[in-house]
């Protein structure tokens, strides 16, 4: 035991009394309900499992019902680690004509056991978990909290719709940045006013826990349910937005949507996009993904033409005179024509592309002799 | 030539003897078996026996009837005794019979776990069943630690990933905490000092966390010989163990030689150098292709002595791999290739710092050479054991330096073979280190009202401190984690830190390389700009220093000289915990007094020297404009009266405190149990704190590891220790072996004994 512990702890922190626990007022944890009429999500009620398959860029696993999917979003009081408690859960779903929120308050840490399980009440009913960047972090912290209240995580193994993910699938070439407050004012045109940072929120509510000033927790109560809300709209854009993917204003998100379409398998969808994105500054990149898609189930003549429109607009570099040299090369074995397309890449390519392009030339040159 | 026939000859050779202070020869001994026990799945004897190992040593078995008896054992037998097998076969006997079983195994350092895998691999394959054996470390991909945590049966790692990744995220960590059986603490002997405080504090966290997820597992520790290998395994687990230290395997004959290189100046008490003598036995040996091992005393002369080894033995075509380096600072892979060598044979000679004194697999060669005393008892026969086979016999060579520790070690064997080794000590609660692990202990788990941590007396106090700091909130009879803070990220656990320096070549200005890395306290000594760094003996020079990144950029040269730099230091004290006067003289004002707190040293690297390769002659010198080093430490120091200090001239006193600092320095190390470099000393004719003149010794450690606070007690019998050194030592006016060679005005020797009797109160000074 080390020597006068008291007093070396005391010269750390000028602070004399000692605390003993407090006795806890109630071990309930607070819940508010909030309801809106199902107007402000126009269209939530027509999401459909196409809708999910196409969103989350995978097939599902069983019938989407959106009347069962429930959409969580916690606040917690850090980032990672078994010190770190979601203090606030806040779910909603749709339920007859309206849209519920239900949030659950832990007032203190003696409630977090009566949180979670009615967390995991609300759950059983729910067949889908529909989140915002909760694959790698509400989740797993929730799990954890289960944990450590030796409570059991049924619902662990629901089926979960991540919007982050799906959202940057669609969005990310346009704004790079996908936080959900970055989508609001993008999407919807909404900016939030006086909406509190998410970095401020654990010390807010250990300032609380301190004060017991339950006011100081409304601004995070009002940003967790806009947060839920925003999810809701979001997934209700996020299938507009597949349901008319050619028609997206931005060719960036035209192009998103059709690389997204044509990764789960709808290549017809996916070479409308690719078309309707060739203009504009991406359009040698949707060009480039049109004639792949094509080269990929091989359609050489059509990627073969769609190059040549690169050639001809000058996109991609000597990359197209490339292809197209291959394509003649091994697919239409047509030598004298990969050697015109190589001499053309030729004139056109850096020093450093030089060397491999020379190789093809002389292969093609002795293909050449060998055949007269 | 076997080392039989080497041993046969140089005791023939005047010129060896001549220099030979002492001969022992440990006799052989037979092995002492048991039979496999019955209860074992007979899986796992039948895969032993058809590795070869037909029966147990008898030692392995007593670990099996203990273990099977719910006790924790700690085994105490040299390197290639079989250790690993002492719980390697329970371990694998329990998971078959209870495959949901899991066990933990504890490594000091990342390349030991690894190691660790690559035979508990074999063994498994050999046993035939499906137990999965993983690291986990650092250098795990992200990608395979989750089917680590779910699926691994014995999960290898390193404290310092246990207590800053594992335990607080133990959620992610439910199987292996519900289903722990063994935990696995091998080298225990280096959790002592700060390293092992944090150990302490690891392990009771980690039982914290066992116990929540209803687990309850047996510890099995192995340790190098040490004094106290039972205390120290009850001290850093906190549990009763028994202790398996009967040796059942058989050994070789071992000569342990203890070399003096000659004196050349007689009158200054300068011997020949330690490096240049063992350069030349390690090359007798490597001529007569005898497999040795050199210890060199720092990373410095690990180099220089590979360089004049590789030249040795360089063939026609250059080839020089017969011969490698190896220390701390070489990259993990090309550690793995020297250590690959040397158990194939390939490798003929290495030179190590103590780095490969612990477990590292290398297999057993025939002869060690130890350029210096190392240190500790321990440590000389942990570094010893390296050369050591089963049937035929090995040899030992402990080449002296002129140090007055190395001279006393090889001129009182007896006190050497006499002596056992030293005490391992640690002290879980060492303040700063309990409260930084209690707060992670905290954050992993609230505290209930009552609980109890490790064998702390009480937790009271540290949760009233905590929540008063605002981490904790108490309420509902529990203590919960109220901050953002990770505190596990705040704590390390070795002193030297994770503060790594990478080191690039550039030589080739389009394949930057890196070849190397070096912690950051000795950086400013061995990376400073212009400086001539030496690696596997090819030397470069150092271009740039970035220090913000930690980045030294080095370009291969070819140079004759190398680069040796000179390390400033200042002490400042901080706070006195302790103060009383010196001898028996209480009360008396005005008296020598001694003193221990708490001291803030700063280092600076201003100068570095330029020394020629062959002949270590200085061939000028350079600046280096780097940041200083601070530390903050626990220092003893003594200072004398101003009635006494006036009866000296300035620079008598002056020549006379770095005497006794330098003697002190030297002799104190013997009675803390520590190395020479655990501690330093520091003087200064009027202190700017104490305004007197005053000698400091303080821990070399941030943090300090209670060297100091030890000091303060027995400083007494230091100084009767240093009266006789001085008494005693033939040499005139001064020498290495006592108060350090002598200036050239004056004797250092006559000032530093004056001043030795300023020190003593009793005495009356002219």
């Amino acid at each position: 035991m080390i020597k006068n512990l008291g007093q070396r702890l005391k010269q750390l922190s000028d602070k004399k009394e000692t605390a003993a626990p407090m006795k806890p007022a109630d071990t309930t944890c607070w819940v508010r309900d909030g309801h809106d009429p199902i107007d402000s999500f126009a269209g939530l009620d027509s999401v459909t499992g196409d809708h999910i398959r196409m969103i989350c860029g995978c097939d599902i696993p069983e019938q989407f019902d959106i009347r069962r999917a429930l959409f969580v979003d916690t606040e917690t009081t850090g980032l990672r680690g078994s010190g770190t408690v979601a203090f606030l859960i806040g779910a909603g779903w749709l339920e007859g004509e309206r849209f519920v929120t239900r949030q659950l308050l832990m007032r203190d840490y003696p409630q977090e056991a009566s949180q979670l399980s009615i967390f995991a009440d609300m759950v059983q009913d729910a067949q889908w978990i529909v989140t915002f960047n909760g694959k790698s972090f509400d989740i797993p912290l929730l799990r954890d909290r289960f944990i450590m209240n030796r409570l059991h995580a049924r619902w662990r193994d629901l089926p979960h719709i991540d919007l982050l993910h799906a959202s940057r699938r669609v969005w990310k070439p346009r704004l790079e940045s996908c936080t959900l407050q970055r989508l609001e004012v993008e999407l919807f045109g909404v900016e939030r006013e006086g909406d509190i940072p998410g970095c401020d929120i654990p010390q807010r509510y250990f300032d609380y826990l301190k004060t017991q000033d339950f006011s100081l927790l409304a601004d995070i109560l009002e940003h967790n349910a806009l947060d839920v809300k925003s999810m809701a709209r979001l997934l209700v854009r996020l299938a507009d937005a597949y349901d008319h993917a050619e028609e997206q204003e931005d060719p960036r998100d035209i192009f998103a949507l059709g690389r997204s379409l044509g990764r789960s398998g709808d290549t017809a969808r996916a070479r409308e996009c690719y078309k309707a994105a060739s203009i504009g500054a991406i359009s040698g990149m949707a060009r480039r993904a049109l004639a792949e898609s094509y080269r990929r189930d091989g359609e050489w003549r059509e990627a073969r033409r769609v190059l040549e429109q690169m050639t001809i607009r000058g996109e991609g570099g000597i990359e197209p005179y490339v292809a197209i040299a291959k394509i003649a090369e091994h697919r239409q074995r047509d030598p004298a024509d990969a050697l015109t397309l190589t001499r053309q890449a030729m004139m056109r390519a850096a020093a450093n592309d030089m060397p491999d392009l020379e190789r093809r030339r002389q292969r093609l040159l002795r293909k050449l002799e060998g055949k007269s | 030539m076997t080392v039989e026939q080497w041993i046969e000859n140089k005791r023939r050779d005047p010129g060896f003897m001549e220099n030979v202070v002492h001969w022992r020869t440990l006799p052989r001994r037979d092995a002492v078996t048991a039979p496999y026990p019955s209860s074992l799945d007979p899986r796992v004897p039948a895969a032993l026996r058809g590795r070869g190992v037909a029966s147990a040593y008898s030692h392995q078995r007593a670990a099996w009837d203990a273990l099977d008896r719910d006790e924790n054992i700690v085994v105490v037998t040299p390197t290639a005794s079989g250790k690993t097998l002492c719980y390697n076969v329970p371990v694998l006997d329990s998971i078959l019979k209870h495959p949901d079983g899991r066990a933990l195994y504890l490594f000091p350092t990342k390349a030991l776990g690894s190691d660790q895998v690559a035979s508990l691999y074999e063994l498994v394959q050999a046993v035939g069943a499906t137990i999965k054996t993983f690291t986990y470390d650092g250098d795990t991909p992200a990608s395979a630690r989750k089917a680590i945590r779910e699926a691994g049966h014995i999960v290898v790692t390193n404290p310092d990933m246990l207590h800053a990744n594992i335990l607080p995220a133990h959620t992610k960590w439910v199987k292996l905490f519900e289903n722990l059986r063994y935990i696995v603490i091998d080298e225990l002997h280096m959790y002592r000092g700060v390293f092992g405080s944090n150990m302490a504090n690891v392990m009771r966290r980690l039982k914290r966390l066992c116990a929540f997820y209803g687990s309850k597992p047996r510890f099995v520790c192995c340790s190098a010989t040490i004094a106290n290998p039972l205390e120290l395994a009850r001290t850093i687990i906190e549990e009763p163990f028994t202790l398996i230290d009967q040796n059942g395997a058989p050994q070789g004959e071992r000569h342990v030689v203890f070399y003096n290189p000659p004196i050349i100046n007689k009158q200054l008490g300068i011997r020949k150098g330690a490096v240049n003598e063992t350069r030349r036995i390690a090359a007798d040996l490597l001529k007569a292709d005898i497999s040795a091992i050199v210890f060199a005393r720092s990373r410095l002369q690990v180099e220089v002595i590979t360089v004049d080894l590789k030249r040795l033995v360089a063939e026609p075509l250059g080839d020089s791999g017969k011969v490698r380096g190896y220390r701390s600072g070489y990259l993990p892979s090309e550690r793995r290739a020297i250590e690959r060598g040397l158990r194939s044979g390939d490798v003929r000679a290495v030179v190590s710092t103590n780095a490969l004194e612990l477990g590292v697999d290398i297999g057993s060669l025939d002869a060690c050479v130890l350029c210096g005393y190392p240190g500790t008892i321990a440590s000389l026969w942990q570094q010893a054991g390296r050369a050591g086979r089963r049937q035929s016999a090995s040899l030992t060579v402990l080449v002296a330096n002129s140090s007055p520790l190395d001279q006393y070690i090889v001129s009182h064997p007896e006190y050497f073979f006499g002596q056992s080794p030293e005490h391992a000590l640690s002290q879980p609660d060492n303040f700063h280190v309990l409260v930084n692990h209690f707060k992670c202990a905290a954050y992993e788990l609230p505290f209930f009202e009552g609980e109890k941590y490790g064998d702390l007396e009480s937790t009271e106090e540290l949760l009233g401190h905590l929540t008063d700091n605002h981490f904790l909130r108490p309420v509902g009879e529990r203590w919960h984690w109220m901050s953002e803070e990770f505190p596990a990220a705040e704590v390390h656990l070795r002193s030297a830190g994770d503060e790594n320096f990478l080191i690039i070549d550039i030589t080739k200005p389009d394949r930057h390389k890196v070849i190397g890395e070096m912690d950051r306290f000795t950086v400013p000594m061995l990376l400073h700009e212009h400086a001539i760094y030496l690696h596997e003996a090819r030397q470069y020079q150092v271009e740039k220093l970035d220090f913000s990144n930690k980045k030294a950029y080095v370009r291969q040269v070819d140079a004759d000289y190398y680069t040796d730099a000179d390390m400033s230091t200042s002490l400042r004290v901080l706070d006195v915990f302790e103060q009383s006067p010196l001898g028996d003289a209480a009360g008396a004002a005005d008296v020598p007094s001694r003193a221990f707190g708490e001291a803030l040293v700063t280092s600076m690297v201003t100068v570095f020297k330029k020394m020629k390769l062959d002949t270590h002659e200085n061939l000028g010198f350079g600046y280096v404009d780097l940041p200083e080093t601070q530390m903050h430490t626990t220092a003893c120091w003594i200072t004398l009266p101003e009635s006494r200090a006036v009866k000296f001239e300035q620079s008598r006193l002056q020549t006379g405190m770095l005497g006794l600092a330098y003697l002190l320095h030297n002799i104190a190390p013997l009675y803390l149990m520590c190395a020479r470099q655990d501690i330093s000393v520091y003087y200064h004719v009027r202190d700017p704190f104490t305004q007197l003149p005053t000698i400091f010794l303080y821990d070399s450690i941030p943090g300090g590891v209670g060297l100091s606070d030890r000091l303060y007690t027995i400083i007494g019998a230091l100084f009767e220790h240093a009266r006789d050194t001085i008494a005693s030592c033939g040499c005139e006016r001064g020498c290495p072996s006592c108060v350090g060679p002598a200036m050239e005005d004056g004797s250092i020797k006559a000032d530093a004994l004056r001043v030795l009797n300023a020190f003593d109160a009793g005495r009356v000074i002219a």
